[in-house]
């Protein structure tokens, strides 16, 4: 029995590998979101489900391959994250708006698109459930038992490629820096002579792009349907306030989470007989802990000047 | 022709009129002191001229240009420069990145080396701890991190709201005569604003005392100092 229990432990450390590595690239973008303009934005799930659904229709209706299907997910998502801060948050920002302000109204805008979105996939024939027509290979089977799927090795390769990328923006360039100072001190940034705007605008295609990106993965090896973004906000969150809503925190917490939430889910169904069912407990359960205990994150990565600022 | 003219300014937050009917000016070369009893509008008064509060009424000409209403950024685009009271810093950024940023509009990649190695030889403590984090730094490291930052875009003028602030006395008055340094070798004029006014007013060419958002009176430094009835009631404040 015990070989059995290590080849489906390790299956799950795969998955959460996978899963941590979405709830990576989407609470980056809650985080990055959150830092340069105070919004804790819910529609950010939503964005997800528009990443998939692009991918979709660009596979699908448009005959793209696979990469370029990826690349439109993406843009698709930017504009949607860049329309949302245009027409809503900045012209609340503008008016003096608080925190919480931008939270409701991000609720508000997380709404009309999840049922914008539903209506339209609802109308068409096909697309209520939708999983890419491509399905990824198998890289390799080890033991007979636990197939490695080459998303297993993309999506960490890809949350990692943009820490990569992230970083040398963040530490190399003058835009990055910008970003960092106006998430540090926004008034002192508009003082030096930093266009928040632009820096704002960036922030929000940034975001877009990994939602859109992580969107794309959804559908193309597990599944999408309307509502796929809003079943991840709960873990995308849970990343961002895990990792204290610093920069690599969040990225560092998310792949953890994934980890820790899918064996601890694998180990309860084989030791208790819980269902999988309850696996969004595990996250509820972290985030209330952290806020209890440790509401400045459990990871703290203070080198780069990448923390929080106390 | 006054560097920094602000004619009849009635400015605040929100609704409410802090300032009300100010004009001050500051010539080439020149230190002025900005003293005035707690809550007398100090701050608010430099942070409507900058741009940061609200303006109600009045008018801002800077080297003659009418600059009332520019924001802040466009205000330090065209040479203008202010060290606020609070959060002058970047404090997630390490000081060299604080100093580039201070430097932000400035694209030219020799100048910027130009103005670092000027300021690092002002403030030789930040060279010391370029890489640090500025959020780690002293009180006294923080605020000349912060005078240095406004230092770095070679301003024509430059506003500081209480440098000094929160400062141990040998080190306040340590910064102090840095500004008068600072202001031997690049002429920049300034306006400061001090808690510690006798402080200021020695040092300053001329100064301002707002009262309840007024000014109520204006004169050379050491006149001030020497009105026996303006240290009873501005003043007196700050005797120890």
């Amino acid at each position: 029995m015990v070989p059995t229990l290590v080849y489906t432990v390790f299956r799950a450390v795969l998955d959460g590998l996978l899963e941590g590595s979405l709830y990576a690239l989407m609470g980056f973008g809650l985080t990055i979101v959150f830092r340069v303009t105070r919004v804790a934005n819910f529609a950010h799930a939503e964005y997800v489900t528009y990443g998939a659904y692009a991918a979709y229709v660009a596979m699908v209706a448009w005959g793209l391959g696979l990469i370029p299907s990826a690349i439109v997910a993406a843009l698709a998502v930017a504009a949607v994250a860049l329309a949302s801060d245009e027409l809503v948050f900045k012209p609340l920002w503008r008016r003096g708006s608080t925190p919480l302000h931008f939270l409701v109204a991000s609720i508000g805008v997380g709404l009309v698109l999840r049922f914008s979105l539903q209506a339209v996939a609802a109308a068409v024939p096909g697309y209520l459930n939708i999983r890419l027509p491509r399905f990824p290979p198998t890289l390799t089977v080890v033991g007979g038992k636990v197939a490695i799927n080459v998303v297993h090795a993309a999506a960490p390769l890809l949350a990692l490629s943009t820490t990569v990328a992230l970083h040398i923006l963040f530490t190399k360039t003058k835009l990055g820096k910008a970003m960092r100072a106006t998430a540090s001190n926004p008034t002192l940034a508009r003082i030096s002579g930093i266009n928040v705007i632009m820096v704002r605008r960036v922030t929000w295609i940034i975001g877009g792009l990994l939602a859109g990106l992580s969107g794309f993965i959804i559908s193309y090896y597990i599944q999408a349907n309307p509502e796929v973004g809003w079943n991840f906000l709960l873990w995308m969150f849970a990343a961002a306030i895990a990792g204290g809503f610093t920069f690599y925190g969040t990225i560092l917490a998310g792949l953890i989470l994934g980890i820790v939430g899918q064996v601890a889910i694998i180990l309860a169904g084989y030791y208790a007989g819980i269902t999988t069912a309850y696996k969004p407990a595990i996250a509820l359960v972290i985030m209330v802990l952290v806020l209890l205990f440790r509401p400045e994150g459990i990871i703290r990565i203070q080198s780069l000047g990448l923390r929080r600022r106390a | 022709m006054a560097v920094l003219l602000a004619e009849n300014i009635y400015g605040g937050y929100g609704d409410s009129v802090v300032i009300q009917d100010v004009s001050i000016r500051l010539e080439k070369g020149e230190i002025v002191a900005l003293v005035g009893p707690n809550g007398s509008g100090k701050s608010t008064l430099i942070k409507t001229i900058y741009g940061v509060a609200r303006l109600f009424k009045g008018k801002v000409l800077f080297e003659g240009r009418d600059v009332t209403g520019l924001p802040p950024e466009v205000k330090t685009r065209i040479g203008m420069s202010y060290v606020p009271q609070t959060y002058n810093i970047f404090p997630d950024l390490t000081v060299q990145e604080n100093l580039e940023m201070g430097a932000y509009i400035i694209d030219d990649p020799a100048k910027i080396a130009d103005r670092m190695e000027l300021v690092f030889s002002i403030f030789p403590d930040l060279k010391v701890f370029r890489e640090k984090l500025a959020g780690e730094l002293s009180g006294g490291q923080r605020q000349m991190l912060a005078v240095a930052r406004a230092l770095m875009t070679e301003p024509k003028v430059m506003f500081l709201d209480e440098p000094t602030a929160g400062l141990a006395p040998k080190i306040a008055i340590g910064l102090l005569k840095t500004l008068i340094r600072i202001r031997e070798e690049t002429n920049i004029p300034m306006l400061l604003v001090e808690q510690h006014a006798r402080r200021a007013l020695q040092l300053a060419d001329r100064g301002y005392v707002l009262v309840s958002g007024r000014i109520a009176v204006e004169g050379r430094g050491d006149e001030i100092l020497s009105r026996k009835d303006l240290q009873e009631l501005f003043l007196g404040i700050q005797k120890r």
